[in-house]
């Protein structure tokens, strides 16, 4: 509150008085003065009046009505926003994480089942299971015709044995049966018996030989023949595991690799959010 | 201003205050009920603006309620609220006028030549030539935009918010003398408004 020098009446009021004088503040004497005053000075009386009207009308001017937030919402925000952005990022990047793993086996056919009690990864369609009944046979007939050919020479030699053993017992039996002729009525029945008996058994022993023979090659064949299949199913699994081995390895570098990129881009987009949060403070 | 019982209960918040310094949260949430409305106007006739008064009312809260455990006395609480207010304000107008675009050729005396474009178009249009509130409030904040940062500073917090020039002072770190003079040439810039613009208490319909 100003103190009006009431001896200097010439001095024109200073603005903080006339605002003084304005907002009520002049203590009863200044107040009395001052009005003394603006009697004398009819040009600051107009400026005095202007001013306490144009303080007039600012005053019709009512206060804007807001809906205030809700409450627990305004507390929680500050907390809310300093706590958001971690959790956000850390959400969205498992989010986006698993994304990618779903939209690379997608892409790569990643199948998994389990089947006997094992746990099977594949990529793409195994050819192995989708094998039909059919096509199996046909690959047991191809198998077949291809080791004929290697067994065919075998075959062969097995027959000319054969032959030669059977050509061997009927050029001796005729021999013997040359014998016999040539011995004429001195034949007896004793000794014809002993000869068809003797001729018997040579050609029972030599259907034997065959027989052996013959079931022993067929059971060296058939051996062979699983056997070689067998080796065949061995080779087609281990092409199948590198096959596997290296997609997991190339699906782990390229994974690791957006790993990274994903992680770079979350760091600059957290830094310039933070960055943004200070300069907005 | 007549005093409501709202500005009662204001003036008695110290209790509140040294809940909420204590991390009370109901007390917090209750000093912003009191003071949300008075801090969305004051940053409403700062700018002009719905949005942006919004925008100020938060900072400042959140700002309130990150710092309020370091105010000291609780007496100067309204003329730190306010100051935290005014900050804000501030750094939105810089952010707002670093986004203008600066024209190719400076014209000279520009902004104060179009506020007076603005101030001589006769704004009494009603088909009974007077004014309406709605429409003298809209005036005023538009006129008010047009003065300077001191001035309209201190017109709105003395004119509209009632702080006492020893808070203002307080607030704007300047005088008391200082503060009566920004408000002086205030009020003189709002008259030379309304004259122009053919505004005055004659004008003016009660409703």
């Amino acid at each position: 509150m100003f103190h009006l020098n009431h001896t200097a009446m010439n001095e024109q009021p200073k603005k903080e008085q006339i605002i003084d004088y304005l907002l009520g503040l002049l203590s009863k004497e200044d107040h009395a003065f001052f009005e003394e005053y603006l009697k004398n000075d009819p040009s600051l009386a107009v400026e005095v009046q202007q001013l306490a009207n144009t303080r007039k009308l600012l005053s019709f001017v009512d206060d804007e009505e807001v809906i205030e937030p809700p409450i627990y919402r305004f507390l929680d925000q500050d907390t809310y926003n300093r706590r958001f952005p971690q959790v956000v990022w850390v959400v969205a990047s498992i989010a986006a994480s698993i994304c990618l793993l779903m939209l690379v086996g997608y892409l790569t056919k990643f199948n998994a089942g389990y089947q006997d009690n094992r746990l099977q990864l594949g990529f793409g369609q195994s050819e192995q299971q989708q094998v039909t009944r059919a096509e199996m046979e046909q690959l047991l007939t191809n198998f077949k015709s291809n080791t004929e050919k290697d067994w065919g020479m075998a075959f062969a030699s097995m027959k000319n044995e054969i032959t030669t053993d059977f050509d061997a017992s009927l050029t001796q039996q005729q021999v013997k049966i040359d014998d016999l002729a040539k011995g004429g009525n001195e034949i007896s029945d004793d000794r014809v018996e002993f000869f068809i008996k003797q001729m018997s058994l040579e050609n029972r022993k030599s259907i034997n030989n065959f027989y052996e023979t013959s079931t022993k090659q067929q059971e060296e064949y058939l051996r062979s023949l699983m056997l070689q299949f067998y080796d065949y199913l061995n080779q087609q699994r281990e092409e199948d595991l590198m096959l596997v081995e290296a997609n997991l390895l190339r699906l782990k570098s390229d994974n690791d690799e957006k790993q990274e990129l994903t992680n770079q881009v979350l760091a600059r987009i957290i830094s310039t959010v933070n960055e943004q949060t200070s300069l907005g403070q | 201003m007549s005093e409501t019982l709202l500005d009662i209960a204001m003036q008695h918040a110290d209790s509140l205050i040294i809940n909420a310094q204590l991390g009370d949260g109901k007390a917090f949430n209750k000093l912003v009920s009191l003071w949300y409305k008075r801090i969305y106007n004051f940053g409403f006739k700062y700018f002009g603006e719905h949005d942006l008064a919004m925008e100020i009312t938060q900072k400042t809260f959140i700002s309130v309620h990150r710092n309020i455990s370091s105010l000291r006395e609780i007496e100067s609480f309204k003329a730190w609220l306010y100051r935290i207010a005014l900050n804000h304000c501030h750094d939105e107008d810089r952010r707002i006028k670093r986004k203008k675009v600066i024209p190719l050729f400076d014209t000279e005396g520009g902004i104060e030549k179009e506020a007076n474009n603005l101030a001589s178009n006769n704004i009494v249009d009603a088909p009974d030539g007077r004014l309406h509130q709605k429409e003298l409030s809209a005036i005023v904040v538009k006129y008010l935009n047009q003065l300077s940062e001191e001035q309209r500073e201190i017109v709105i917090m003395k004119e509209y918010e009632g702080l006492k020039f020893r808070e203002i002072a307080d607030i704007l770190a300047i005088s008391e003398n200082t503060a009566k003079s920004r408000l002086y040439y205030g009020l003189k810039a709002m008259k030379k408004y309304f004259v122009k613009a053919n505004v005055s208490l004659e004008s003016y319909s009660y409703e």
